[in-house]
């Protein structure tokens, strides 16, 4: 902040988005002091030249209509071929496949031996399957017991991340 | 300005005390009894001040970031204030070296009251270690341990009781207070039992089986061990008149609470990744290609 | 499957911001195929602009612009705001950017997005390389520059940059106002 006009005032003013005060105390400061006559030149020189030549670069790399429209067709087919989200979260991944997608994101952090070790102690104390396997609606509380794991030892923040990445791979999505 | 702590400028500290300890060391034999002797051979106190200052800092950030009443919580926050008494030995040491009143026998006796806060910050840490470990006993780590795991122990067990042989080399053996002087014979098993916690460290990282995590804890370890060879070697009569391995030792000992520093700073680092990486996940939770945690480098 | 046919050739964007903010609140307040057709023809215009004034050649821009649409109109629903939007629909932009000099392992055709400031590495679209805005840009810094094209290219506010680049608007606004003292430095008050 120069002459008790912070960067922020000086942008607004130079904008017109400053507040009636707000710019009648700068115009009055500017009036009388030929450094910040100055700087207010530079501003609002600058600003034009750059909103001037943004415009003109912006118009230049448009597409012309009939290749914005061929665009638009191309899109269009491609969100039409491509899997629709429920089903694509209804047949994608199963338990063991997030699992696997999870530990390969903590195990260059917290070693592979954490990674089975905290899995382990997670998964046996959230599944009902008799064979101990996890089923897609043990998959919440896994994440919060795996996270919890990692928290104790590893921080809040070895939490949050197992927690978040473990909801972005759930069935509902994230 | 605000600087940002890298383990680049710690390594760099690290290597500058290296030097620093092998040449107050060298100017030690080369001119025994002589002022400048005595400058260099107590001139570690403002490096140790700044190293336990910058670990003291990052303990309390990796604390904060542990629920409170949690045992990790508890282990980082024992090893902040292991860290401050550090702090508070050296400044009072140097202190008292430059009044010179460890030349003054009047005065040797406050002098050697040192003893209280060096203890405590080895107590603190041990408690702090102890803590660390409890927290990975959790999940089943440290509990299991090989044959060839007692190796360094018995080598630190040996080391200890000659240390505890050498105790008329120990400095405030003489000192006029009575408490001080069982502290400073205690001393070696005070250094002894971090360093044995710093194996079951050794051991954790092992089981951990490679990660960033683990690298943090193995620095941890080798500054513990670091420090009690260091140490040992100052005591030893038949070592310490052998210029190399005093030269060695000497700058070890000047150099290890870099390597602590380093060791806090690769965690708490780990940290910061973590948190960043979360908040991507956060904000884009269908790009699960994000980039791995970078690599903390140093 | 949706029903994406167009109605028509693809006329002109609205040019009113108040016309964009309305289309997008309807979106995301009602969403259907025919409110998604209206906001794509907001939005993909800016979108293909934003990574050819970074240097995209056409196709690889066309390519990435594909990308953030699939994502808009998969994601687009959980957004909480139409205030959001913007900052929301760049930041994806940015993300797929990066991204794509990531995985493909090459500067493609681009502007140094985090190379040596001023330098282009490769051969760049001609209407980038040789405008005015381009000249003056090749004297900042990447970030600068990143900042530079949102706001006069991209025509996002300062906040919204700040949303897209994750730091404190005041920051925004900071570097923007030595920015411009900056070009005023090197070029004068008038460019000339």
């Amino acid at each position: 902040m120069a002459h008790d006009i912070s960067e922020r005032e000086w942008l607004e003013y130079v904008a017109g988005a400053a507040s009636a005060e707000q710019a009648t105390r700068i115009q009055r400061h500017v009036d009388g002091c030929p450094e910040c006559a100055r700087l207010l030149d530079d501003l609002v020189n600058w600003h034009d030249l750059l909103s001037t030549e943004g415009s003109r670069l912006r118009q230049a790399l448009r597409l012309p209509e009939h290749e914005m429209d061929a665009f638009i067709d191309r899109t269009v087919d491609r969100i039409r071929s491509a899997p629709h989200p429920e089903l694509a979260a209804s047949s994608g991944r199963s338990p063991a496949e997030r699992m696997f997608l999870l530990r390969s994101l903590i195990e260059p952090i917290f070693g592979s031996g954490t990674a089975g070790a905290a899995m382990d102690l997670a998964l046996r104390r959230c599944t009902t399957h008799p064979e101990g396997r996890l089923v897609r609606d043990d998959w919440p509380l896994f994440v919060r017991n795996l996270s919890d794991t990692l928290a104790s030892i590893c921080g809040l923040a070895a939490g949050r991340l197992v927690n978040r990445a473990g909801h972005s791979l759930s069935p509902e999505g994230a | 300005m605000r600087v940002r702590c890298t383990p680049a400028m710690l390594w760099t500290a690290f290597g500058f005390s290296l030097v620093c300890g092998a040449v107050s060391k060298a100017i030690g034999f080369a001119h025994p009894g002589e002022p400048v002797t005595r400058f260099a051979s107590n001139a570690y106190g403002p490096l140790y001040i700044v190293a336990n200052a910058i670990s003291l800092h990052f303990c309390r950030r990796i604390c904060s970031d542990h629920r409170d009443r949690s045992t990790m919580h508890l282990a980082w926050f024992l090893m902040a204030l292991s860290c401050a008494a550090s702090i508070i030995r050296h400044a009072f040491e140097w202190t008292t070296y430059l009044l010179n009143w460890n030349d003054d026998p009047l005065r040797a006796s406050v002098v050697s009251l040192r003893q209280i806060p060096t203890v405590l910050a080895m107590a603190l840490m041990t408690a702090g270690l102890v803590a660390m470990w409890s927290s990975f006993a959790a999940i089943g780590f440290g509990m299991r341990f090989r044959w060839r795991d007692a190796l360094l122990p018995a080598v630190i067990v040996g080391l200890t009781i000659a240390d505890l042989s050498y105790r008329q080399n120990m400095w405030d053996v003489r000192s006029g207070y009575a408490t001080m002087r069982y502290l400073q014979v205690l001393s070696p098993l005070s250094l002894a039992l971090p360093a044995l916690l710093g194996l079951v460290l050794q051991r954790i990282a092992e089981e951990m089986r490679g990660g960033q995590f683990a690298d943090a804890l193995r620095y941890l370890v080798w500054s513990l061990l670091l420090r009690l060879a260091s140490l040992f070697t100052t005591f030893s009569p038949s070592l310490k008149g052998v210029f190399v391995v005093a030269i060695v030792g000497t700058a070890a000992f000047w150099a290890t609470p870099w390597l602590f520093a380093l060791a806090v700073l690769r965690r708490w680092r780990l940290t910061e990744s973590l948190s960043e990486m979360a908040k991507l996940y956060a904000l884009h939770p269908d790009e699960q290609d994000l980039p791995q945690a970078p690599r903390v480098r140093g | 499957m949706p029903n994406l046919g167009r109605t028509g050739s693809f006329a002109a964007p609205l040019t009113s911001p108040e016309d964009e903010r309305d289309v997008v609140a309807r979106y995301l307040s009602h969403p259907s195929d025919e409110s998604f057709r209206d906001v794509f023809q907001q939005v993909a215009p800016r979108v293909l602009g934003y990574f050819r004034a970074r240097g995209c050649v056409k196709e690889l821009a066309e390519d990435l612009a594909q990308e953030v649409m699939l994502a808009v109109y998969r994601q687009a629903r959980s957004l909480r705001g139409k205030d959001l939007f913007w900052p929301w629909l760049f930041r994806i932009a940015r993300n797929a950017f990066l991204r794509q000099i990531r995985d493909r392992g090459r500067r493609v055709a681009t502007v140094a997005f985090d190379g040596a400031a001023g330098a282009v590495r490769e051969a760049a679209p001609d209407l980038v390389l040789r405008s005015q805005f381009a000249e003056w840009m090749a004297w900042l810094t990447p970030e600068e520059r990143e900042i530079m094209t949102l706001r006069y290219v991209d025509e996002l506010q300062h906040h919204e940059i700040a949303e897209v680049l994750d730091m404190p608007v005041g920051t925004v606004q900071w570097k923007i106002f030595h920015i411009k003292r900056k070009l005023a430095a090197k070029f004068g008050p008038r460019a000339v």
